[in-house]
C-alpha cells in the first residue's frame, strides 16, 4: 500500500510504507538489455535541474536525477530518495504543519561512487534559492524558511507558514551533488550543465552529440528495482511527421516529445506494430494576451475576443473530438474542477461586438475597429511548424476578423519563442500550453510577483496583475484541509472565468507510441515528463 | 550581337525551349489574373469541408486542412512565388551586374575588394545566411524577398566580371575607346550588351533556385506567413497529410516542379539561341 496524496491532504490519519517508486501492475518479469530510443522534437541542451527547462530536457533530467518521492498516475506519493513519505500521523509533519523531517535512504551513490546524503538535498534547495544558479523556479520552494541536515540520513525544514502544496514541489526538485557543484566557481556555466551532469538516478550520462542525441547507459548501483535497460538514447528529430515516421519503421523506439501528433492518430490507430497511449494531462492550451499592452488592459476586450471564439471547430475538427474545451486551467479530473464553470464559455459574437462598441472600439473604413486612431490590429505568434497552433491561428483570425478585429500571424521556431520573447513578455499575443502539475497551485503562472519583464522569478509571462487573484492564490496554498482549499480555488476559476487574464482553449491529451515490444512504459499525468519510471522500462525480445 | 530574327528562330526550333516559354506566360498569366480566375476565396476556412476530395462540393481541386479551396489557394500562391522568384531573379542581376562590370572593368583594389566580398558570402552556406538574416527581420514577401535577393547575386557578379575582363581586351571595346568613350559609356553601351546572354540564363535559373529558398524558409517558419499562401508554404503544411489526403502536397509540388521546369528550359534555350558560336 502507498500513501495516497488525498489521504494526506485531509488530514487523516494514513499510514505511510515504504514503497519504490511505482512498484506496482507488472505483469511479466522483465528482461534485461538492450536499448531503447526515445525521438524527442525539442533538444535537450543543459542537463542541470536546477536550471531553466524545456519539457525535452525534463524528461532527460527524469532518468539521470532523483527526487525524494514521486507522484504515480493515481496521485500517490512513492518515496524515492526518502525513505517513507512524512505524515502528521508518523511524526513527519509537526501538528501546525510548518516543520518536515524526511528519513532518507542511505544506500543511495552518485554515479561518481560518492555517498548520498542529506547534505546534498539542503545544498540543492539552498543553491535554488542562494541566487547561485539561474533557477527554473523558486515559487513554492520560497515558501520554506531553513532547510537542515539533523544527520546524514535525515533531512528537515521548516515553512514559513503552512503551505500546502510543498510535497508535490518536492516531487519536482531534483538533487543534485554538493560534493560536484559545491566547489564550482560558477553553476551557470559549469560543465556539469553540459557534459558531465552526475545524478543518482537509474541512468547515467554518456555523451551529448549537439543536435543529434542523447545518450545514458544503466546505473548498475541504482537503489530501485532495474534499470533493465543497457542503454537510453533521445534521438533529436525537429520534426513531428518524421518523428512519426522513425516509429513506424523502428528506427524509434519511443515517440516522446511532443509524441504523434493528432493528425497523425487516425493512421497511427491502423498500425498493428505500434502501442498507442492516449491519456489525459493537465495541461491546457491557451492564447495569452500581453497584459503589459494597453489594448488589452480592459477586461471587457478580453471576454469580447473569448466571446468571438468558437471552440468548437476547434475541439471536434481539429483535435478530433479527443480533447476537452478549456474554461479555466483546472482539469476536469483535478479534484479543484469547479464543475460550475462548465460551459461559462459561449461563442456570442454579437455581444463581442456590443462590449467592444462599448468600450469604444468603433468599425472604420476598412473593417477593423479604431480608437483614438489606434487600430484593433496585434501580432499572434506560436511555435513555427506545430499545425494544430497554426490552424488554431487561421480559424480565430477568420473569426476575429468578423468583430472587426485584425490579428496578424506571426510564427517563429521554438527556441526564439520561448526565450526572451516569451519570457520577457515581448509578445503581443501567443498561443501556448501551460501545465497546472498534479495540484492546483498556479501562482507560478498568474500570481503578480512572478512577472519576470518585473523581475519575478516565476513564469508570468503573460504579466497579468489582479490583487483578488493573487489573494485567491495564497490563500489557496495556506491550508492543508482540502475542503478549504476547494473553497478559493472554485472562487479562483468564477474569478478567472469573468476576467479572462487569457483565453484556455482545450486541455490537452497526450498521444504516445512505443514499438510493440516496450514495455513499462506508463505516462503519469500527475509527473511532467513520461520518464518517470525509465528504471522500469523494458524490451521484450521477438 | 546577333541578329534578334536569328535568336528568335533558333529559339522557336528548339522544342522544349518554346514549350518552356509557354508555360512561364501561363504561370505569369494565371498568377496576374488570380483574383478573377480563382473560384473562391482563398483565405475562407471551411471547417466542414476539411480534406473534401478533388470535385467534391464544388472544390474542383479539392480543399486543405481548414477546408479552404485548393484551386484558389493555388492561383492566389502563384503571386506570391513568382514575385518572390522574379524579383530576385531582378535584383541578382541588377546587383551583380553592376557589381561584377565595376570589378572586371576597373580591376585593382576594387575588384579586389569585390570578388573578396562575394568569395566570403559564397563561402556561407546560403540557409544559414537567410536564416541569420531573417533573424532580425520581420517575415514579409518584402523582407523574404529582399533577403534571397541579396544572397543571390554573387554568382551573376562573378560571370559578368569574367565577361568584361575577356571583352574589354577586344578589338570593338579598344576602337571605342580610341574613340574617345568615356568608361561609364563603355561599360554601358559596349560591354554589358554583349554580357546579356549569360546573364538571362543566371537570371532564369534564379527564379527557380528562389521559389525553392521561399519554401525552405517557409519549412522554418520565417517564410511568407499564414493566412497568406505560398507554394512553398501550402507543400510544408501538406507534408503531414501526404498519405490520406495527398491532393494537399501533389499540387503545390506540381506547380513549383512546372515552374522550375519552364524557367529552366527557357533559361536553357535562350542560352543557346543567344551563342555566338553556333550557326544560325
Amino acid at each position: 500500500m502507498t500513501l495516497s496524496r488525498r489521504t494526506f491532504l485531509a488530514g487523516t490519519a494514513a499510514v505511510g510504507v515504504v514503497g519504490v517508486r511505482g512498484a506496482a501492475a507488472q505483469t511479466a518479469t522483465p528482461q534485461k538489455g538492450g536499448q531503447i530510443i526515445v525521438g524527442i522534437s525539442q533538444e535537450p541542451q543543459n542537463f542541470n535541474p536546477l536550471m531553466p527547462t524545456i519539457e525535452s530536457q525534463r524528461g532527460v533530467h527524469m532518468a539521470i536525477f532523483d527526487d525524494l518521492w514521486r507522484i504515480d498516475a493515481k496521485g500517490n506519493f512513492v518515496p524515492d530518495l526518502a525513505v517513507a513519505m512524512p505524515t502528521q500521523a508518523n511524526g513527519g509533519i509537526s501538528k501546525d504543519g510548518t516543520v518536515f523531517t524526511v528519513k532518507l535512504r542511505n544506500d543511495v551513490k552518485w554515479h561518481d561512487g560518492q555517498a548520498f546524503t542529506a547534505r546534498d538535498v539542503v545544498f540543492t534547495w539552498k543553491t535554488l534559492m542562494g541566487g547561485k544558479v539561474t533557477a527554473f523556479s523558486t515559487v513554492g520552494f520560497d515558501q520554506i524558511a531553513d532547510m537542515w541536515a539533523a544527520d546524514d540520513a535525515t533531512v528537515k525544514w521548516k515553512m514559513k507558514q503552512p503551505f500546502a502544496p510543498i510535497l508535490e514541489m518536492m516531487a519536482d526538485l531534483f538533487i543534485v551533488p554538493e560534493h560536484v557543484l559545491g566547489k564550482s566557481a560558477d553553476i551557470n556555466k559549469d560543465e556539469f550543465n553540459t557534459r558531465r551532469p552526475i545524478g543518482t538516478g537509474p541512468f547515467k550520462f554518456v555523451q551529448w552529440a549537439s543536435g543529434e542525441h542523447v545518450t545514458l547507459e544503466a546505473n548498475r548501483a541504482y537503489h530501485g528495482p532495474g534499470p533493465y535497460l543497457d542503454r537510453l538514447i533521445f534521438k533529436y528529430i525537429p520534426d513531428l511527421t518524421v518523428l512519426f515516421t522513425q516509429l513506424k519503421t523502428g528506427e524509434i523506439d519511443v515517440a516522446g516529445i511532443q509524441g504523434i501528433p493528432v493528425d497523425l492518430y487516425p493512421e497511427a490507430k491502423t498500425l498493428s506494430n505500434i502501442n498507442l497511449y492516449v491519456d489525459p494531462s493537465t495541461s491546457y492550451e491557451t492564447i495569452a494576451p500581453n497584459h503589459l499592452l494597453p489594448m488589452f488592459k480592459d477586461k471587457r476586450m478580453r471576454q469580447a475576443l473569448y466571446l468571438g471564439m468558437d471552440k468548437k471547430p476547434i475541439v471536434e475538427k481539429i483535435y478530433l473530438g479527443l480533447a476537452p474545451e478549456a474554461e479555466s486551467y483546472v482539469p476536469p479530473q483535478s479534484w479543484a474542477y469547479n464543475p460550475k464553470i462548465k460551459g461559462h464559455h459561449k461563442y456570442d459574437p454579437e455581444r463581442a461586438k456590443r462590449l467592444l462598441d462599448e468600450i469604444g472600439w468603433k468599425v472604420g473604413g476598412d473593417g477593423i475597429r479604431v480608437k483614438d486612431g489606434a487600430r484593433l490590429s496585434f501580432e499572434n505568434a506560436c511555435t513555427a511548424g506545430n499545425k494544430q497552433r497554426e490552424q488554431i491561428q487561421q480559424l480565430l483570425q477568420q473569426q476575429w476578423r468578423q468583430l472587426g478585429v485584425e490579428m496578424k500571424i506571426s510564427n517563429k521556431p521554438a527556441a526564439v519563442l520561448f526565450g526572451d520573447f516569451y519570457r520577457m513578455s515581448k509578445f503581443e499575443t501567443i498561443i501556448i500550453g501551460m501545465a497546472m502539475g498534479p495540484d492546483p497551485e498556479h501562482s507560478f503562472r498568474l500570481h503578480s510577483k512572478y512577472i519576470p519583464a518585473k523581475g519575478g522569478l516565476g513564469r508570468n509571462s503573460i504579466a497579468y496583475e489582479s490583487a483578488e487573484v493573487d489573494r485567491l492564490l495564497d490563500a489557496g496554498v495556506r491550508d492543508i484541509d482540502r475542503e478549504k482549499r476547494k473553497k478559493a480555488y472554485f472562487r479562483l476559476q468564477e474569478v478567472l472565468a469573468d476576467e479572462v487574464p487569457y483565453l484556455p482553449i482545450y486541455h490537452f491529451v497526450n498521444i504516445r507510441g512505443t514499438r510493440k515490444g516496450v514495455e513499462g512504459f506508463r505516462p503519469n499525468a500527475n509527473m511532467q515528463e513520461y520518464t518517470w519510471n525509465t528504471n522500469e522500462w523494458w524490451l521484450r525480445k521477438a | 550581337m546577333l541578329d534578334r530574327s536569328i535568336v528568335w528562330r533558333r529559339f522557336t526550333r528548339n522544342r522544349l525551349a518554346t514549350a518552356g516559354a509557354i508555360g512561364v506566360f501561363v504561370l505569369v498569366g494565371l498568377a496576374l489574373f488570380a483574383p478573377w480566375v480563382a473560384p473562391r476565396d482563398p483565405l475562407y476556412i471551411d471547417m466542414d469541408h476539411k480534406f473534401a476530395r478533388p470535385g467534391q462540393a464544388g472544390f474542383v481541386l479539392g480543399a486543405d486542412e481548414l477546408g479552404r479551396d485548393l484551386l484558389s489557394r493555388l492561383l492566389h500562391a502563384g503571386r506570391v512565388s513568382l514575385a518572390v522568384g522574379l524579383i530576385t531573379a531582378l535584383i541578382a542581376v541588377l546587383v551583380g551586374s553592376v557589381l561584377g562590370a565595376l570589378a572586371g572593368f576597373y580591376g585593382g583594389g576594387l575588384d579586389t575588394a569585390i570578388m573578396r566580398v562575394v568569395d566570403v558570402l559564397l563561402s556561407i552556406p546560403t540557409i544559414f545566411l537567410l536564416l541569420a538574416l531573417s533573424a532580425f527581420l520581420k517575415p514579409t514577401m518584402l523582407t523574404i524577398t529582399l533577403i534571397i535577393g541579396l544572397n543571390s547575386w554573387m554568382s551573376v557578379a562573378r560571370m559578368v566580371r569574367g565577361q568584361v575582363l575577356s571583352l574589354k581586351e577586344q578589338e570593338f571595346v579598344l576602337a571605342a575607346r580610341a574613340a574617345g568613350a568615356g568608361s561609364p559609356r563603355l561599360i554601358v553601351r559596349q560591354l554589358l550588351p554583349n554580357a546579356v546572354a549569360p546573364v538571362l540564363v543566371a537570371a532564369t535559373l534564379t527564379v527557380a533556385t528562389a521559389i525553392l529558398l521561399e519554401s525552405s524558409l517557409s519549412y522554418l517558419g520565417y517564410g511568407i506567413q499564414p493566412p497568406t499562401a505560398s507554394w512553398g508554404n501550402m507543400l510544408n503544411n501538406a507534408q503531414s497529410y501526404v498519405l490520406y489526403a495527398p491532393w494537399v502536397a501533389v499540387y503545390p509540388g506540381a506547380m513549383i516542379s512546372l515552374t522550375v521546369l519552364s524557367f529552366n528550359f527557357a533559361g536553357d534555350g535562350l542560352r543557346d539561341a543567344l551563342d555566338p558560336r553556333l550557326g544560325p
